[in-house]
């Protein structure tokens, strides 16, 4: 199989606290030693904790953020931040639905002409615009009377089918979705599901695909990975994470997702992360001496899947 | 159309807040859409009530409505009353008088949580201002070195790590999540009897999402703060709220407590909003969506709303809209269950 993408140690660390010469602050390591990559016809999930650096490495993919340092390979291509055309190269050929959809629009243009701006960017032909802004509205569950709308028009969730539709209406190789579903509904979000596979059989396409919601990302994912804190965790093909968890921050995850629905006690417990040893040391419930020493690297435990986890160091399943 | 009063106004006298009637339209060039049809909801003093439903159903427009927060033009309310602790008709107070009791008794935590936070400013300065506020309303001294212990304390309730680093950035620093903690923050520290959420778990995790529920649960016990929990997942709703409100195209279609809706859903859509989650993996089938388009408000059926995606319909329903009715279980707006008004 090919990789249509790779990442290879992927680093973004933003600079907080501004002007003050006194105390300045540690960098936030939003993403921190990140490798993954997506064969091309693969949905890859990517889930993990709030704040973990899903959409930073998603903006860093469409150009919006330069690493700090690692290596980021697409389709072939050996990707320079630094080169406009390389820029311009990934903005080709990857897109992005944002998980923020209000401040994607412009507020200023109908829902028609939003659209209607993914066909000129990609010169389709003027003849064929209409067709195909047509075709698209019903496949995310957009109501076709929506399109005469300004953003400022629409409910929440409808902003973010036109976010949606702008992405698919001319596909390209890879796409980036950032939460696409969050605040649709059961049955839309089942439509805008359906559609979203229906066109990666059809026409090939890779996803990245980011949510918070399991049941989604294992409905919709070849393989995923786990992110805690600007580390990855966890990863590996989802049928076998998501039965056979090893970390215990995907554990918990999965627990969860078992859990919901049912009128819960919640379990609370501290989720701070640890910045000596093992990102989880503080919250795991299996602390080793060695985990004070440094965070561990990636064991793998079966067939392309590995794990971040001293538990897992001589393929020995953490329990 | 017409607009029979459809769900009998239960005077309950403990009612915090009581909606009756409420019709709201969408004014614009294109011509005026009915986005809220005759919609009447009450929430109990500490009472949890969740409105679910429908993507574009009019939960936003509800909540909005509510704080006087709606913009007239383009919204206009057409008919209905709101009324908060049993005397004010919200809908009758002017800027100034709301903008006092959205302060003290009311506050909401809005959809876009973008929009509570001003971007030029730093969050910490956001909050303390909003805790100042609140401290000057109930005549206690304000502490700014303690004032910033309480911001910091319940940022880690809602698990912000570092809050302290959080503090000190601009909104747009934030990520999704962190975003809609701050604002969730912003409104409790308002300290309101009320406290209305739109969508307050989109983009957050499962374990805050727990996290934050047992906060709210917490507040709500505690401190019996009431709470509407507006949100498109209805087993979340099941699992904080007491009672629930299903809606569809600006109506709503079914009412009951909250365990019942989840577990026993009566109304056809309400049975299609569990029915569709995801199951499986990759290699499951497409999943079951109702046929047809999602409603067009401009072109509605005449029948009901729902009917021409209703597995169940018959000639009847397409002919005439049912009304909110008692049934055995809370209410329900659809003709299958009319029998059960006699009864
Ligand atoms: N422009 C920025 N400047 C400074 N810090 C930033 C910036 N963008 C993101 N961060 C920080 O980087 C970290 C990761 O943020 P990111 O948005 O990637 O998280 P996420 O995994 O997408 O979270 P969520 O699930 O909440 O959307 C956060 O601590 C965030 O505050
Ligand atoms: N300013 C406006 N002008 C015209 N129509 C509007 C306006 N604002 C909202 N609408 C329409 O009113 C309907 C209800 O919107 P609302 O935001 O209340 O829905 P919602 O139930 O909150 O949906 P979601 O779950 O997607 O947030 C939608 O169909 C929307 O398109
Ligand atoms: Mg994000
Ligand atoms: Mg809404």
């Amino acid at each position: 199989m090919t990789r249509i993408l790779e990442v290879e140690d992927l680093k973004v660390h933003f600079k907080v606290g501004g002007f003050s010469l006194l105390a300045k602050p540690p960098p936030v390591k939003a993403v921190d030693g990140v490798s993954f990559y997506i064969n091309e016809g693969e949905t890859l999930g990517l889930a993990g904790e709030t704040g973990s650096g899903k959409s930073t490495i998603a903006k860093v993919l469409v150009g919006l953020y330069k690493p700090t340092s690692g290596r980021i390979r697409f389709m072939g291509q050996e990707i320079e931040f630094d080169n406009r055309g390389h820029i311009t190269f990934l903005r080709r050929n990857i897109g992005i639905v944002f998980q923020d959809p209000v401040s994607s629009l412009n507020p200023r243009l109908r829902v028609r002409d939003i659209i209607r701006e993914a066909l000129v960017a990609a010169g389709v032909d003027r003849r064929e615009h209409d067709e195909k802004i047509a075709h698209i509205v019903p496949l995310v569950g957009l109501r076709p009377s929506s399109l005469d709308s300004y953003p400022r028009q629409l409910s929440g969730g409808e902003k973010q089918r036109v976010s949606l539709a702008r992405a698919l209406v001319v596909p390209k190789k890879l796409l980036i979705l950032d939460e696409p579903t969050s605040s649709l509904d059961v049955s839309v979000q089942a439509q805008v599901l359906n559609t979203l596979r229906k066109l990666k059989s059809e026409l090939g396409l890779s996803y990245l695909f980011i949510t918070h919601d399991l049941n989604v990302l294992k409905y919709m994912s070849n393989r995923m990975c786990v992110m805690f804190y600007g580390k990855l965790v966890e990863s590996g093909p989802t049928k076998s994470v998501i039965n056979h968890p090893k970390h215990p921050y995907t554990q918990e995850l999965v627990a969860n997702l078992l859990r919901k629905g049912e009128s819960s006690s919640v379990v609370i417990r501290e989720h701070q992360p640890s910045f000596e040893g093992c990102i989880y040391k503080r919250i795991c419930p299996y602390v080793m001496s060695e985990c004070s020493q440094t965070h561990p690297p990636l064991y793998q435990v079966a067939e392309e899947h590995s794990v971040a986890c001293y538990l897992s160091k001589a393929g020995v399943p953490a329990h | 159309m017409s607009s029979n009063p459809t769900i009998l106004a239960k005077q309950e006298t403990s009612s915090l807040l009581q909606v009756e009637h409420l019709t709201v339209d969408y004014v614009s060039i294109d011509g005026s859409v009915r986005v809220l049809e005759d919609v009447s909801i009450s929430v109990g003093r500490g009472e949890v009530v969740g409105i679910v439903g429908e993507s574009g159903s009019g939960k936003t427009t509800l909540g909005l409505s509510i704080l006087g927060l709606l913009d007239t033009p383009p919204a206009k309310v057409r008919s209905g009353v709101i009324v908060l602790g049993g005397e004010t008709d919200l809908l009758r107070l002017d800027e100034h008088q709301l903008e006092k009791l959205r302060g003290g008794y009311l506050s909401i935590v809005l959809q876009e949580s973008v929009e509570a936070l001003n971007p030029v400013y730093k969050v910490g300065f956001q909050l303390l201002e909003a805790l100042e506020a609140a401290s000057k309303r109930e005549g206690k001294r304000f502490n700014r070195e303690s004032a910033k212990q309480e911001v910091i304390r319940l940022l880690e309730e809602l698990c912000v790590s570092q809050p302290n680093l959080v503090l000190d950035k601009y909104p747009h620093e934030l990520s999704g999540g962190m975003r809609k903690r701050v604002a969730i923050a912003m409104a409790i520290l308002q300290r309101p009897k009320l406290l209305i959420l739109d969508e307050p778990t989109t983009g957050l995790d499962a374990y805050v999402q727990s996290r934050l529920l047992g906060l709210l649960r917490q507040l709500n016990r505690e401190y019996g703060v009431a709470m509407l929990i507006i949100t498109h997942d209805l087993p979340l709703a099941a699992t904080i709220c007491d009672r629930i409100y299903v809606m569809y195209a600006g109506r709503i279609l079914e009412e009951g407590d909250a365990k019942g809706v989840l577990n026993s859903p009566q109304h056809p859509y309400t049975r299609a909003l569990v029915s569709a989650i995801p199951q499986g993996f990759i290699d499951a089938p497409p999943l079951d969506v109702p046929p047809g388009d999602p409603p067009d408000l401009k072109r509605l059926p005449r029948g009901c709303k729902f009917a021409p995606r209703c597995p169940q319909k018959t000639s009847l329903c397409e002919a005439s809209e049912p009304l909110l009715l008692e049934s055995h279980r809370g209410s329900v707006r659809c003709w299958l269950y009319s029998d059960d008004k006699n009864t």
